[in-house]
């Protein structure tokens, strides 16, 4: 319920934003002062984005308009971008010819980059996505570097892999041929330099997630997690810090928390989902407890209120989840609201986990996937010894699982029993972040296993959530029809009433 | 007995002899003292009854200048006996052959004069408004009617946004006083409007107690950021020089608000506003410290119009009204004049724009602030005039040798980046346009309506008649006049500022009646006599009426004979 907050937030204040922009749209004498609200500032034009930039006082002469900006020269190219994240990269100290411009949804921290027909925008994972106007089927693409060109594959257009990223960012020209024409020339000038300005902005100006080489001012105070070894960039799996609960963006902070640039994508999503499934059992763990608090404390009160279909509520919106989840009035409520709360966060969790599910699903289909998700028998086989595991773990004593998680760092991992004694005691402290990593030490899966038997466990978590709702329901409507006894008197036909409403006129 | 005497042989002479000797010599010592003393008794006593009493702002006069409050301030036509300028009467007021009488000086040549003035080659445009003009007019002064906040008496800057700096004030001052002089409204609502918006400026909460912040909400009069949010970001020397400039114009028009004008500035402290060498001041806050910064504000053309602002209130702003230091650029034959303060060191553009020429000549007849009896066509102020006439040929050149209409200077523009900088030169390139930060943006070039209708009022030639043909009904009659016309096609600049309407107004105000400024009538001013018997006014640097040896002086530069290409 804690985690769901700031996400459901995220959606009530994009919904009024958005609700606001249409409302301003529909005068067309009203004069967007948005643009300069103090909310639309995202970025501190005073952290420099590279060695040297500064930030500057922009000449202003009217009533409004942004303070400050920052401008500089990195890998080749001149920028300049506003505290809105509006930003200009070019070769030429004048920004004025080859201009990358990067445009950033007011108030959220996602930006599109343009020149020409080019756009590159940040997907959630943290991959850069391509879009090139007017592209059909056959269309054929080049990446030219003086007299020498080679043809790239189709798959630009898609979340680019870590090859590709690197080969566009090399610079040069990128070509559209449409059979012996040449149907576009885009220069990828400056494109190295909006695709790590895109992750610097999503990523909060955190310079860890700049890539290598790039040249960053020493860290100072608040900076010193640079140092920290999670936030190295490596070509190997990190466990993901996304910062959840810093503003007011919630789920869009969540999804578009980035990627360092060089990291596999693969195991990245694993980890990611187990977090977040690790998540969304203390969730639903936190409602059941709440379900059977209230209807113990309130359980006479509640007698008289019908309950509704559960029908009806699952295709409650996800907005409306938002209010009805707040705990604050909840011993107030009675107890079908309550359920259908519960059954609306239900049907958002399911949506949840479908979306959790999709990246994985997405990856096969693109590609991306060392292999497919479809269980060939050996990995069902495995499965089920994993879900067997799974199972028995639960009932397993926790001195013998402390004693078992020593032995392993002592043994496998190498650690002296000082170190893997205080890494244990972290793990205790640390349940829902450390424990999946403690879990994935002590028995590393095949990543394609993930998705299937992550929706094994949350399904059974759901069978029981539902179980317990639908006794719920049985036990009230029993109680109810027990209760209810209409009279003779209380039927009206329908004739007699419209009579007596003529009458009554 | 005569033997007896002879015979002694000695004649002895009597006692009276030698009395009278002594008689004699006291006589004489005694009229010598006499005469000595009544010399010196002359000379002396004299001396003290031809003493010359001193006459408070005499020549004689060493008492500080705190007791000169009631001196007048002296003029070209109280020091030279030269009746003053008069100020015409409204529009709707004057009779068909006024314009018939104007003295045009249309057989003068044109050049410097051997007093540095100057005689421009065209002439200002002078006659009754149109149907057209008058429509123009009023849709203009109609953007004032929906965009005055009813709580404040302030009018938004832009549109319905509900922020105002001075500068934009003042071009509601001009708008109204414009409406009044045209005859669109009648003196009720021009005094309740002026009273009321005089009345909030007064109360309106200062920068740290010092000067007006840069920006006010104008539904609440509360000081705010560049963000329409509760704050402050410091003052404008700029701002607050076109203030003063259009607060002179009321005073001195209108003297029953006079007394409100006074105590309207009789409330700020300009102790850091004008520096000894008479530089302009503006103030910003850090932003690490949060301290009040004071940095010099304004380069060539704003920066004089400004610091006439405060020279028509007796300040001393004179290297401010100084050209130097500048330099020229060759663009179409013309050298166009830009400041020559290096960005890379002072981190401030030299934006060279149409409106503050415009302003300067409008407003001020391109006059210095002591100049209350030269005619029109004769320009006190010689330099400033000479280098609007560069300034309005290059953009006449450009026109002819491209095709592109030109009439160039800072506006709104709808959507990102809201504002730019729609130059004749600046950071080194000809026609360039810059948003606020720096960045080219040559798509937002435009045909300026306020450049457009300034140029046509000041320059009566066949190119203005074709930017007048080009701007006057580019308005919106809901909202007022278009921002102007965009060069490369795109259509209207659709957003509607005070600034255009109210410069839009005064250059239709212009033809009807010549330059803004009329002659201050009165004797002396509250202005210099408040607070005599305080310290206020030598804290705050409050000025005392300006003589003759505070004149802004007359310059001349070296005048363009031929094109420079």
């Amino acid at each position: 319920m804690r985690n769901l907050t700031p996400i459901l937030t995220a959606i009530a204040v994009s919904f009024g934003t958005m609700t606001q922009a249409q409302t301003q749209q529909t005068d067309p004498n009203i004069v967007d002062q948005a643009p300069f609200a103090s909310e639309n500032a995202i970025i501190d034009t005073s952290i420099p984005f590279a060695i040297g930039a500064r930030e500057a006082q922009q000449s202003l002469r009217g009533a409004f308009g942004w303070p400050t900006f920052q401008e500089g020269l990195v890998q080749g190219v001149y920028f300049r971008f506003d505290p809105d994240g509006y930003a200009r990269f070019a070769p030429t100290p004048r920004l004025d010819t080859d201009v990358f411009e990067v445009i950033c949804r007011p108030r959220t921290y996602s930006c599109m980059g343009r020149k020409g027909a080019l756009s590159v925008i940040l997907n959630s994972r943290g991959q850069m996505q391509l879009k090139i106007d007017d592209v059909q089927t056959g269309d054929r693409f080049f990446v030219s570097e003086g007299v020498s060109e080679i043809e790239v594959p189709e798959r630009i257009l898609q979340p680019l892999e870590t090859q590709l990223e690197l080969l566009l960012s090399s610079g040069g020209d990128l070509i559209v041929r449409r059979g012996d024409n040449e149907k576009d020339r885009i220069s990828l000038s400056g494109f190295l330099a909006v695709s790590a300005y895109l992750r610097w902005v999503a990523a909060r100006q955190d310079y860890s997630i700049l890539p290598r080489g790039w040249p960053v001012p020493n860290a100072v105070g608040s900076d010193a997690s640079v140092t920290q070894a999670s936030t190295w960039q490596s070509p190997m799996p990190q466990p993901q810090n996304f910062p959840t609960g810093q503003n007011n963006l919630g789920q869009t902070q969540f999804q578009q928390a980035p990627q360092p640039l060089q990291i596999q994508v693969q195991p990245t999503i694993a980890s990611s989902n187990q977090s977040e499934v690790d998540e969304v059992k203390s969730e639903l763990k936190v409602l059941r407890e709440l379900l059977m608090d209230r209807n113990q404390t309130s359980q006479a009160e509640q007698q008289n209120v019908p309950a509704q279909p559960a029908q009806t509520s699952q295709q409650a919106g996800m907005a409306g989840s938002i209010a009805q989840l707040m705990p604050q009035n909840a011993t107030q409520q009675p107890v079908s609201d309550q359920i259908a709360a519960l059954q609306r966060a239900s049907a958002q969790i399911q949506a949840d986990l479908q979306r959790l599910s999709q990246p994985v699903q997405h990856q096969t289909q693109t590609g991306l996937a060392q292999t497919t998700l479809n269980p060939t028998p050996q990995v069902q086989q495995t499965e089920k010894v994993m879900q067997a595991a799974e199972q028995s773990d639960r009932v397993v004593d926790p001195a013998m699982e402390t004693a078992k998680r020593l032995q392993y760092l002592m043994t496998e991992i190498g650690l002296d029993a000082k170190t893997a004694l205080m890494l244990i005691q972290l793990g205790e402290g640390e349940p829902q972040g450390n424990q999946a990593i403690a879990t994935s030490v002590e028995r590393p899966q095949p990543q394609e296993q993930q998705p299937v038997f992550q929706e094994n466990v949350v399904a059974e978590i759901l069978q029981e959530l539902e179980n317990d709702v639908l006794k719920q329901q049985q036990l009230k409507t029993s109680q109810i029809e027990k209760e209810i006894v209409m009279t003779e008197e209380e039927f009206v036909l329908l004739s007699q009433y419209f009579k007596s409403v003529v009458l009554d006129r | 007995m005569q033997q007896n005497q002879s015979h002694n042989g000695k004649s002895r002479r009597g006692g009276g002899f030698g009395t009278g000797v002594l008689i004699a010599s006291i006589v004489v010592l005694s009229g010598t003292i006499y005469a000595i003393g009544s010399t010196a008794k002359t000379i002396f006593l004299a001396q003290e009854e031809e003493i010359i009493p001193i006459i408070a702002g005499s020549d004689l006069d060493q008492i500080p200048a705190l007791m000169r409050g009631n001196l007048p301030s002296v003029t070209t036509s109280l020091k030279h006996g030269l009746p003053m300028r008069e100020k015409p009467p409204r529009m709707c007021e004057m009779n068909e052959d006024y314009f018939e009488k104007l003295d045009r000086g249309l057989e003068q040549p044109t050049g410097y004069t051997v007093r540095n003035e100057y005689v421009r080659q065209y002439r200002d445009r002078r006659g009754f408004l149109n149907e057209r003009e008058m429509r123009a007019a009023k849709v203009a002064w109609h953007y004032f009617e929906k965009f005055t906040q009813e709580t404040t008496g302030l009018a938004n800057s832009v549109g319905n946004y509900p922020s105002t700096t001075l500068w934009d004030t003042a071009s509601y001052m001009a708008g109204a006083t414009a409406a009044y002089e045209l005859c669109l409204i009648e003196k009720p609502e021009f005094d309740k409007r002026m009273t009321q918006l005089l009345t909030t400026i007064k109360s309106l909460e200062l920068f740290r107690k010092e000067m007006p912040n840069k920006v006010y909400h104008t539904k609440t009069g509360a000081k705010v950021d560049y963000t329409n949010k509760p704050g402050e970001i410091g003052f404008s020397a700029l701002d607050i020089g076109r203030f003063l400039v259009w607060m002179r114009i009321l005073k001195n028009r209108y003297p029953h608000l006079a007394n409100t004008i006074d105590s309207v500035l009789l409330k700020w402290d300009f102790a850091n506003t004008v520096d000894k060498e008479g530089l302009l001041f503006g103030a910003y806050v850090d932003k690490e410290t949060g301290e009040t910064v004071y940095a010099q504000e304004g380069r060539l053309g704003y920066e004089e119009y400004a610091a006439k602002g405060f020279a028509l209130w007796g300040f001393k702003p004179l290297l401010a009204h100084r050209a130097e230091p500048f330099l020229t650029a060759s663009i179409f034959g013309i050298q166009v004049p830009y400041d020559g303060r290096d960005p890379r060191v002072f981190h401030s553009q030299n934006y060279v724009v149409t409106e503050s020429y415009l302003q300067d000549g409008l407003e001020l007849g391109f006059d210095l602030p002591h100049d209350d009896t030269s005619p029109e066509w004769l320009h006190s102020d010689g330099w400033r005039a000479e280098f609007a006439d560069r300034i309005y040929q290059v953009q006449e050149n450009r026109w002819r040798r491209t095709g592109f209409m030109t009439a160039r200077s800072e506006h709104n523009v709808k959507g990102p980046p809201y504002f730019t900088y729609d130059t004749i030169f600046s950071d080194g390139y000809p026609w360039n346009t810059v948003t606020p930060r720096g960045d080219y943006v040559p798509d937002h070039a435009a045909v300026a309506a306020k450049a457009a209708l300034g140029l046509w009022a000041l320059w009566e030639t066949e190119y203005t008649d074709v930017l007048y043909d080009a701007i006057i009904e580019l308005y919106d009659p809901e909202n007022g006049m278009y921002e102007g016309l965009y060069e490369r096609g795109q259509g209207r600049v659709a957003i509607y500022t005070a600034n255009n309407n109210g410069i839009i107004l005064t250059s239709l105000l212009h033809k009807v009646q010549g330059t803004i400024l009329t002659p201050y009538t009165g004797d002396t001013e509250v202005w210099y006599t408040a607070f005599r018997d305080q310290d206020v006014r030598e804290r705050r640097q409050y000025p005392d009426p300006p003589q003759e040896s505070d004149w802004l002086p007359a310059l001349r530069h070296s005048v363009q004979t031929q094109a420079d290409f």
